[in-house]
């Protein structure tokens, strides 16, 4: 698309500029958390970091991008929800512990300020904690009894808080608010969050995954760029003609690498008929043929081609994805990554755009990931937790957040509209969530960590060439398989 | 003999004034020392109740191949970034003992590596060390060698760590400064009167006479680098493979990021075990080396 921020093209960064952009993006990556595996820390679904470094005033929160008066103005504009649930009779305060974002916490703190006009007795605490911490220290505050009203999730962690009942079920509260509507939340986006039949939190946003690409270098290559007929053997073919330079300035064909985390089944695999684990994540099935041959081809892409990060490169740019540094023609990523793109500072844009995944045999699919909210089981104060919770990710919530995508749908259009996107790119973005997106097969179980760094080494000896795929796949099920009953 | 007034005064007064230190002790590192050594005997995942399991998890430890390999890494970094920060830190303390123009600036210059937050050194050492355009393989190949994929060589990654580490070792540096300054002079003029060279004095004067300060900067660095997972974690992760998988950095895995907090504890014991060995070994071998003054 065509970015009205649109600055320099930097495909052409010089050693100097690329190591202080890496450096400045890392110092950043706790503020910009979530998505999945590998790169969940770099940018996520609920976060957005970028553009926006204001200092915030309790008693007159603001940024340049979110002016005082104008929040208000908006907030008082927006169709608040009501409900059944009794408002405290004295004041009580609500904790509400989120993930760092400058752009999120000024808006907390916004909202924090004016909802006392609809709900005076309720006080609003932020506590902000980085991404990278957020677990660990609410499990452990959880250990010893201790946890905010109100806590965030991410897509892997939802399944682990409610076995160990660290949230309410809100199904109570629901029915005691009519005008809930649970049908504007799509199915993938309650996935997380549902177990036995019970809902225990309410999304942030809900995004697909999208195909960028940075028009530059498909301009400089004098290539045509992606379609939705693309399929991902036109994606592999295109990225093998687009890999250019070297060193700092190599522009890769493709990234990422498709690794064995989170979400390489809904993203890499089930378009052409393989699966990581089975849909009940009960047995590892990544060495069957189907998935194995489709990963094989990416290793040679990635080993005989070089046509996407090796280790060295991926871990030079760990905590920053080289579309973002435009150093990478394709990219498979978020939705999340527009705000993202659109907040790069001035010299750092570069003109890109995005169309649908490509298709597989099999047909085409996208992830959808995000984030939510849900009632801790330690609040003291649950129904004015639920008044809370119910106007943070109503309708009006995901309009004064703008979440992007929103998991709200009714929210979906004019949240994306908001951010000045082409019709085609909102479109894409709507269709990629309703057509083909899917929450099947991305890890969300417990074990999912320790699943990730078990196989790890392993497969960064398939990517180094050091350990065949074969090999490599068949010693992933070994060791995945029999940590699956720590599941149950 | 019963103690007399002053003598029992003076024991009110030294426990009176040793109670902050005692009760600091007792809750923050006596009590969860008990307390781990417990849990290593449980499993126990944070939100539930431990559940006592017997000597399971010292078995599964043995079986446990990422142990073992986490073990061999750990001795591996230990020894070499020990070895190296103690060369490293005392030729550093030799030139800064030499009395030149400006050698404040110089000592303040060698020493602020020490005061760099963790993760600015690991973010500018992932640089520094990036095989394609870090600054240490320019320097190599300034005199026509390739250098090595540090950090991202299963093979070169704790060299690559062990370097970095011996940057950041002033400390020690200081302590071998101090110690520096306390040999006596007339052994220098003795030696040299005797005709002996810069090496000579360095090797039958300097080395005997630091050879306390050396030893206790070895067995301090070695415990130090034993222990070591913060930066380890922020560079490489344990990886490439796990070759840079130390058992700091697998105690901390499953503390903090499985929760289960009975196998952390375990690991922590057999870290605990593994730095008493190498401290009983070093103390073993000292008597051949370490030359002290007075017995």
């Amino acid at each position: 698309m065509d970015n009205p921020l649109r600055g320099l093209n930097t495909a052409g960064l010089n050693r100097r500029q690329l190591l202080s952009l890496a450096a400045m993006a890392a110092a950043a990556v706790p503020l910009t958390a979530c998505g999945s595996g590998e790169r969940t820390r770099q940018a996520g679904p609920a976060s957005s970091a970028s553009g926006d470094s204001a200092v915030i005033n309790p008693d007159r929160p603001e940024s340049a991008l979110f002016p005082y008066a104008e929040a208000e103005k908006l907030f008082d504009s927006l169709p608040w929800p009501k409900t059944d649930v009794p408002e405290p009779t004295s004041k009580v305060t609500v904790t509400v512990a989120i993930i760092p974002g400058q752009r999120h916490e000024v808006r907390h703190a916004q909202f924090a300020k004016f909802i006392k006009k609809r709900h005076p007795n309720i006080e609003i605490k932020v506590e902000v904690t980085p991404f990278d911490d957020f677990r660990t220290k609410y499990l452990t505050g959880a250990a010893s009894g201790v946890l905010p009203d109100i806590m965030y999730s991410q897509f892997q962690w939802g399944q682990s808080f409610i076995k160990n009942n660290l949230y309410l079920p809100l199904d109570d509260y629901i029915a005691a608010t009519p005008e809930f509507n649970r049908a504007d939340f799509s199915k993938a986006a309650l996935s997380y969050w549902e177990r036995d039949g019970k809902l225990y939190a309410l999304g942030t946003d809900s995004a697909p995954k999208l195909l960028f690409y940075n028009k530059e270098i498909f301009e400089k290559a004098g290539a045509k760029v992606p379609d939705a007929s693309w399929t991902w053997d036109k994606l592999m073919e295109a990225a093998r003609g687009l890999v250019s330079g070297t060193g700092a300035q190599k522009v890769f064909g493709f990234t990422p690498v498709p690794k064995p985390t989170s979400d390489l089944t809904a993203t890499f695999l089930l378009a052409h008929g393989g699966r990581y684990l089975t849909a009940d994540e009960t047995r590892c099935v990544i060495q069957e043929p189907a998935s194995r041959d489709i990963l094989k081809r990416w290793i040679d892409l990635l080993i005989k081609d070089k046509a996407m990060p090796d280790l060295a490169e991926t871990q030079a740019t760990a905590k920053v994805e080289p579309f973002t540094l435009g150093r990478g023609a394709l990219y498979v990523g978020g939705a999340w990554n527009i705000v993202t793109l659109l907040t790069l500072p001035a010299e750092q844009q570069f003109e890109w755009s995005l169309t649908h995944v490509p298709s597989g045999p099999e047909g085409r699919f996208t992830p959808v990931l995000g984030s939510a909210f849900g009632i801790t089981s330690r609040t003291r104060n649950p129904e004015a937790a639920w008044i809370v919770l119910n106007s943070l990710r109503s309708y009006a919530g995901h309009r004064f957040f703008l979440d992007t995508p929103p998991s709200r749908l009714s929210a979906f259009e004019e949240n994306l509209q908001d951010l000045k996107l082409d019709k085609e790119v909102i479109d894409t973005t709507k269709d990629s969530l309703h057509k083909y997106g899917t929450s099947d097969g991305v890890l969300r179980l417990p074990a999912t960590p320790k699943l990730e760094d078990l196989t790890k080494p392993i497969w960064e000896r398939v990517m180094s060439g050091s350990l065949s795929v074969d090999e490599g796949l068949k010693q992933v099920a070994e060791r995945v398989t029999p940590m699956l009953a720590e599941n149950v | 003999m019963a103690a007399s007034p002053l003598a029992r005064r003076e024991a009110r007064r030294f426990h009176l004034f040793a109670l902050p230190w005692s009760i600091g002790f007792v809750f923050f590192t006596g009590g969860p020392i008990v307390v781990s050594l417990v849990l290593s005997f449980t499993r126990y995942e944070l939100l539930e109740s431990p559940r006592w399991v017997g000597l399971d998890n010292y078995a599964q430890l043995l079986r446990d191949p990422d142990f073992w390999m986490a073990t061999r890494n750990t001795v591996y970094f230990g020894a070499a970034s020990a070895a190296a920060g103690v060369v490293y830190s005392l030729a550093a303390a030799l030139l800064l003992n030499i009395k030149v123009r400006g050698q404040a600036i110089f000592r303040t210059i060698i020493y602020m590596p020490s005061v760099i937050s963790g993760i600015a050194t690991a973010l500018l050492w992932i640089h520094v060390l990036h095989p394609d355009y870090g600054l240490v393989n320019y320097l190599i190949g300034l005199v026509g060698v390739q250098g090595p994929g540090w950090l991202t060589d299963a093979s070169w990654a704790i060299p690559g760590l062990v370097i970095m580490t011996t940057w950041t070792t002033g400390n020690a540096m200081i302590i071998f400064l101090a110690g520096l300054q306390g040999v006596p002079a007339s052994l220098y003029e003795a030696a040299h009167i005797d005709g002996a060279g810069w090496w000579s004095r360095f090797r039958h004067v300097t080395v005997p006479m630091m050879s306390p300060v050396i030893f206790f900067n070895l067995v301090v660095g070695f415990i130090g680098s034993l222990q070591a997972y913060q930066l380890i974690l922020f560079m490489t992760d344990g990886g490439p493979a796990n070759s840079t998988l130390v058992l700091g950095l697998y105690v901390y895995r499953y503390a903090f990021k499985y929760f289960e907090m009975g196998y952390a504890s375990t690991i922590a014991w057999a870290l605990f075990f593994l730095v008493i060995v190498f401290t009983v070994i070093q103390f073993g071998l000292a008597r051949r080396w370490v030359h002290y003054e007075v017995k």
